[in-house]
């Protein structure tokens, strides 16, 4: 259990570390080619509906969860739930860890990305696609930068919340906004960058009508913001008592989609501005997210004015925000050894060893990588509905209640509403995903080797299920907190009827 | 850039930080 002096010192440190956690790498390179590729205007609709629907709620569960039970994911779910739930705890933080080895990997190409900035070796007639090609291919290269992105996240965790993670966010948060902002006003100045705006926002209301547009708005709400991940109900096992929830689950959905529109606003005048014609710039957009910025950007970049001076600005972005995201993971396991009786300093240098170790087979092939991201990608949408299951024994109703009682606004029953559909949408989305994927293999998807196949999803899921089930009772054990039947009142706050 | 892409800017710039800003202005109920 969390130590009472464990606390964030105020309510914006709360909101810029969960800024932190939700906005990463992704919001920086696959959001605005998501809008791109969904008729811009009329997806930022659907995005902002699927944030409210998906992101919101579980926003909300995850911090009643961890600030009623000041415990990590496993112990949350044997708390809140029960001593035979403890198992879903343990899925939604070994997934989130599983994504953590290769997420430190992906930190390391950005931190890469920034020294060759740094260095100025992003200069006109840079061979990008070569550049991209050594690093990738060089062992010693992608191990080094996955264990410097590591290590920076474990020192930071081990100097602990408020020297660490707090002073972290403080400074890295504030820090992407206004880079974000410099590369928009900087790319807007030039020839061709505004065509970029059009494309973003042109108005195509009747995509609305479209399943692709909210399949992929859903799909992006449940990725971008990090709700249902286990990463809000370990900030949240930090929040101070008279903390709201409500209003700052709002806060949190707003403050990622604002910060992801920013960054659309600010890549798409930046590929159409460093295009030769309109038509690459559409292609580049379509290259995928290591296409478009570590070979296309990078290759484009220095032939504007000052370019290879924003390309260092791009990269540090890119790689903070990245930094930032990792964190979280980081402190999610940390929260969890704790909860089992490791000191914060074992606890964090036990996940970064592991966390490196575990890492390097991403750091050594991208396709393992890539495979990695795929699995548990989509097995982010299991935590979510993991955490729906644990409002349902709670009871729904019971449950917006002890929310109210820690918010500053009224949460009504539309809460109880988008938790019941939840299951659905997550269904919806993983008929759909499987159906992409299989559409990818006519031939293979039934083949577990296969990199993004319906099967390796399918089998090392249930390696994950099978592992936490058996580990169930030990898990639930291990929590040295005691458990609310053992001292008779329930852990979470009154309710007030 | 149209003039309906330059309302659908203000429009989503609006909501978007627009909602940002009511929330995080809320302060707790006065008791």
């Amino acid at each position: 259990m969390a130590d009472k002096g464990m606390q964030w010192s105020s309510r914006l440190s709360f909101i810029l570390a969960s800024l932190g956690m939700a906005f990463g790498a992704g919001n920086i390179w696959r959001f605005p080619r998501v809008v791109a590729a969904n008729d811009g205007g009329a997806f930022l609709i659907a995005f902002i509906v699927a944030n409210l629907i998906w992101a919101v709620p579980l926003l909300m569960i995850e911090m009643i969860m961890g600030k009623s039970t000041r415990l990590g994911t496993n112990g949350a779910f044997r708390n809140f739930v029960g001593r035979r739930s403890t198992w879903m705890g343990a899925w939604i933080g070994l997934c989130a860890v599983l994504i953590m080895f290769y997420y430190s990997v992906v930190t390391g190409w950005a931190i890469k990305y920034l020294t060759l900035g740094v260095k100025g070796a992003v200069k006109p007639g840079i061979d990008s696609e070569a550049v991209w090609r050594s690093f990738t291919s060089s062992p010693g290269q992608t191990i080094l930068f996955h264990f410097i992105a590591m290590a920076v996240a474990v020192v930071i965790i081990w100097a602990g919340i408020h020297r660490g993670l707090e002073l972290a966010n403080k400074i890295i948060v504030p820090s992407i906004v206004v880079i974000l902002a410099v590369v928009m006003v900087w790319a807007l100045t030039k020839p061709g960058a505004v065509q970029g705006l059009e494309y973003l926002f042109h108005p195509n209301l009747s995509s609305l009508l479209k399943a692709k547009t909210w399949l992929n708005a859903f799909s992006q709400a449940a990725w971008s913001v990090g709700a249902g991940w286990g990463l809000m109900l370990t900030y949240s096992v930090y929040m101070s008592a008279k903390e709201d929830i409500g209003a700052n689950s709002f806060v949190i959905a707003f403050a990622d989609s604002g910060s992801s529109l920013l960054a659309a606003m600010a890549i798409l005048p930046l590929v159409f501005a460093v295009s030769p014609n309109p038509a690459q710039a559409v292609q580049a957009l379509q290259s995928g997210d290591t296409g478009l910025t570590f070979i296309y950007l990078t290759k484009f970049f220095p032939t504007l004015p000052a370019g290879s001076l924003v390309a260092g600005l791009f990269f540090l972005a890119l790689a903070i925000s990245a930094l930032a995201s990792l964190l979280s993971m980081v402190e999610l396991a940390v929260r969890n050894l704790s909860d089992a009786g490791l000191t914060r300093k074992k606890a964090a240098l036990a996940t970064g060893v592991i966390g490196f170790a575990l890492g390097i087979p991403s750091a050594l092939s991208i396709p393992f990588q890539e495979n990695q991201d795929w699995v548990w990608g989509v097995g982010l949408l299991i935590s979510g509905v993991l955490f729906a299951y644990a409002v349902y024994r709670k009871g729904i109703e019971n449950v917006r209640r002890m929310i109210n009682h820690a918010s500053w606004i009224k949460v009504g029953r539309w809460f109880n509403v988008c938790v019941l559909a939840i299951p659905a949408v997550f269904l919806i989305l993983f008929i759909w995903w499987v159906w992409q994927s299989v559409s990818w293999y006519p031939q293979t998807w039934w083949n577990p080797f296969e990199k993004t196949s319906p099967a390796t999803m399918a089998v090392q899921w249930a390696l994950l299920f099978i592992l936490v089930l058996a580990l169930n009772r030990w898990l639930a054990r291990r929590i040295k907190a005691p458990h609310p039947e053992d001292h008779g009142p329930d852990t979470a706050p009154p309710v007030t009827p | 850039m149209s003039t309906l892409a330059i309302v659908m800017m203000a429009a989503m710039l609006v909501l978007y930080f627009g909602g940002f800003v009511y929330f995080a202005t809320k302060r707790p109920p006065k008791d």
